[in-house]
């Protein structure tokens, strides 16, 4: 069973006159362990196709299945459940929580779940940050960061519940180079650990750190392939 | 989503913005602090009503001259004009009083008759109220003298020229000296001190210790110059007879001052007889409808909290509209953003509430301070508890009910749109 699977899957804005077709019926697969770019320029379509997989959104029309199971059978609380628990999400524009720590920031997920004990909280939040190598920073208010260490933190807000998959949008957008490597690193770390990771971007060099890339380009899949010079972050080496 | 995190959320977003939570608060915390004052010092008023009328013992009987109108003296602006007419009537006199004191339902009548004029002692000369009686008024009011005697029944009879004091007049005029025997002049006549009452403080809005008690018919023949009497006073020997001891003061009244009145229309007496309970009848509807126009004025200034609240919760909602798109894509449902706003709003009205509640405390003890110098030594500060309560109750609502639409907008958002807002 495919993870995500993704059938001529449509999005429409807009009403009856104004309509706006930012997905024109895109099919895919992606199976568990993947680390997929999708990648096009700005209008392609990307964002929209990342919300609707990320159950942000609901499609216009098409087959969406996660796990097998279609995103029409959830309601929106059960999409909030899987969200919290399934998938989890790293922004461009960072989205920390204001004069709040970094402990703080990685246990938001966890306040929305009533799964897990509080004993345990502690421990995965602590192993989340870790991960992302902010343990001496632990105590920090997100204003006292740096652009990529706030990266992190959300990286680790993104991973603290081991979700089946992390969907990333330009998580290195709005960072200086060697922030952004340090930030692929990471992913391309948890991806050896296992994680599912679906990157957003519109640049070709930050799409390489992927295993396989998917180009949109108004709307539709104008290529989905193996990358072949994929790029290793980790000291700036290139490997094949 | 657990109660204490919302509660920790709801804080820290009040925290951030310090002074706009306070200004946004200040509608209710002066609501609040309405509630408080008015009830405060309604209760204080009520208390020393009751205080007063307990006082004077509850099987009292009042006896005043003038027909029973109930409407009239409560229309706007009345109550002093029947008052100086009341004045006037000199349909009761100290035959009546003698008359009642014979009802075997009575066990004693004093008759009143009251008047102001200047005293003189040595070289002090002030302006006192005296009071002309006889035995019987201590006897009701249950108080003796603490100096000397009280008046006598013959001080009554050979209308002796004699005074007993009030316990501040003594001070004012003695000051530590004796002075029993010594001779003070009302109106130009001397009075020979017989007496000190002990202290009685206020009743019936009357300062008891600042009263000259000489006998009712001196008072009426040398003082004032008249053969009625202004009130009588009256015990009933038990309390539950008391309804039939009022009726039968009307009836020994009506056959003395001629009245065929046998269908018992009260408007056609030419005296009125109350209980203390009609009495606290009376009053208690004076206090409920202070109560309401108040109350009324404390729901207004909620009112208007209410809506600062709402204006800055909605204010905050789009603030923070990033935030709820976050919210939201890690995991939070509809009802739990709800939540947490309406839990903010409700803390809000809560602190205003709390502040309200401080600043309601300190008011009503610094107006029984003032209201104690000004002489209303017996109004003592009160807080309900049940109050403090109640506000809790009213700002939690205040909060709910103008928390709601900021939240559920707050909730309603679409977490893409929310989450690209700038």
């Amino acid at each position: 069973m495919a993870l995500i699977e993704v059938k001529n899957l449509k999005k429409i804005y807009g009403d009856k006159e104004i309509k706006t077709e930012a997905l024109k019926g895109v099919s895919f697969i992606i199976e568990k362990g993947e680390f997929v770019a999708i990648m096009g320029p700005s209008g392609s379509g990307k964002s929209t196709l990342m919300h609707i997989m990320g159950f942000l959104d609901r499609p216009t029309s098409g087959i969406y299945k996660f796990k097998g199971k279609s995103i029409d059978e959830y309601t929106d609380d059960q999409l909030a459940e899987i969200r919290n628990s399934e998938m989890g999400f790293v922004f461009q524009t960072f989205n920390l929580l204001p004069r709040s720590t970094v402990y703080e920031n990685v246990r938001l997920p966890l306040i929305y779940n009533n799964q897990i004990k509080r004993k345990e909280q502690r421990k995965l939040i602590l192993k989340a940050i870790k991960a992302v190598g902010l343990e001496k920073r632990i105590n920090h208010f997100s204003n006292q960061l740096s652009g990529g260490e706030q990266q992190r933190v959300a990286i680790a807000r993104a991973i603290v519940l081991s979700p089946s998959v992390i969907f990333a949008d330009e998580p290195t957008g709005n960072l200086d180079s060697k922030s952004g490597q340090q930030i692929m690193e990471i992913f391309q770390e948890l991806n050896e650990k296992g994680h599912t990771i679906v990157l957003v971007t519109h640049e070709s060099y930050t799409a390489k750190h992927a295993k396989r890339i998917i180009q949109l380009k108004d709307g539709m899949i104008l290529s989905d392939k193996i990358i072949k010079d994929r790029v290793f972050a980790k000291n700036g080496v290139l490997r094949k | 989503m657990n109660l204490i995190d919302n509660i920790k959320i709801s804080i820290d977003a009040i925290l951030a913005n310090k002074l706009r939570s306070s200004l946004t608060t200040l509608g209710v915390i002066i609501g609040i602090a309405a509630v408080i004052v008015m009830v405060s010092l309604g209760k204080g008023a009520e208390n020393l009503i009751i205080g007063q009328i307990a006082s004077l013992g509850s099987n009292t009987i009042f006896i005043e001259p003038g027909a029973w109108d109930p409407k009239k003296g409560f229309r706007k602006g009345e109550m002093m004009r029947v008052a100086m007419e009341e004045m006037e009537l000199t349909t009761l006199k100290y035959e009546d009083a003698i008359a009642i004191e014979k009802d075997p339902l009575i066990e004693f009548a004093a008759p009143v008759v009251f008047g102001v004029d200047r005293v003189v002692y040595k070289n002090i000369d002030k302006k006192v109220s005296f009071m002309g009686t006889t035995p019987a008024a201590s006897k009701i009011n249950e108080v003796s003298p603490i100096l000397g005697r009280d008046l006598t029944e013959s001080d009554v009879k050979t209308m002796a020229k004699v005074a007993v004091l009030g316990f501040k007049i003594k001070k004012d005029l003695f000051g530590e000296e004796n002075p029993l025997g010594k001779k003070i002049r009302i109106k130009n006549i001397s009075f020979r001190v017989v007496g000190v009452m002990e202290e009685q403080g206020v009743q019936a809005f009357m300062n008891l210790d600042e009263i000259i008690y000489i006998p009712v018919t001196t008072a009426q023949k040398l003082l004032l110059g008249i053969d009625h009497v202004r009130w009588i006073l009256a015990k009933a020997k038990e309390e539950k007879y008391i309804d039939q001891a009022v009726e039968n003061i009307r009836l020994i009244l009506r056959e003395r001052h001629n009245i065929s009145n046998p269908e018992n229309d009260l408007s056609k007496d030419d005296f009125k007889v109350m209980s203390q309970k009609e009495t606290a009848k009376i009053l208690s509807t004076v206090t409920s409808v202070l109560t309401i126009f108040l109350s009324l004025i404390a729901a207004i200034a909620l009112l208007v909290g209410g809506i600062g609240i709402m204006n800055i919760m909605l204010v905050s909602v789009t603030e923070r509209t990033k935030e709820i798109g976050l919210r939201k894509a890690v995991g939070a449902k509809n009802k739990d953003i709800l939540d947490q706003f309406l839990t903010e709003a409700v803390i809000l009205t809560i602190l205003g509430g709390i502040g309200g509640i401080i600043i309601g405390v300190l008011s009503s003890a610094i107006s029984v301070e003032l209201l104690q110098y000004v002489g209303l030594k017996r109004w003592k500060f009160f807080i309900p508890y049940s109050i403090v309560l109640l506000s809790f109750f009213i700002c939690t609502a205040v909060g709910i009910i103008f928390g709601i639409y900021p939240a559920k907008k707050a909730a309603n958002m679409d977490p893409i749109k929310a989450l690209r807002y700038e």
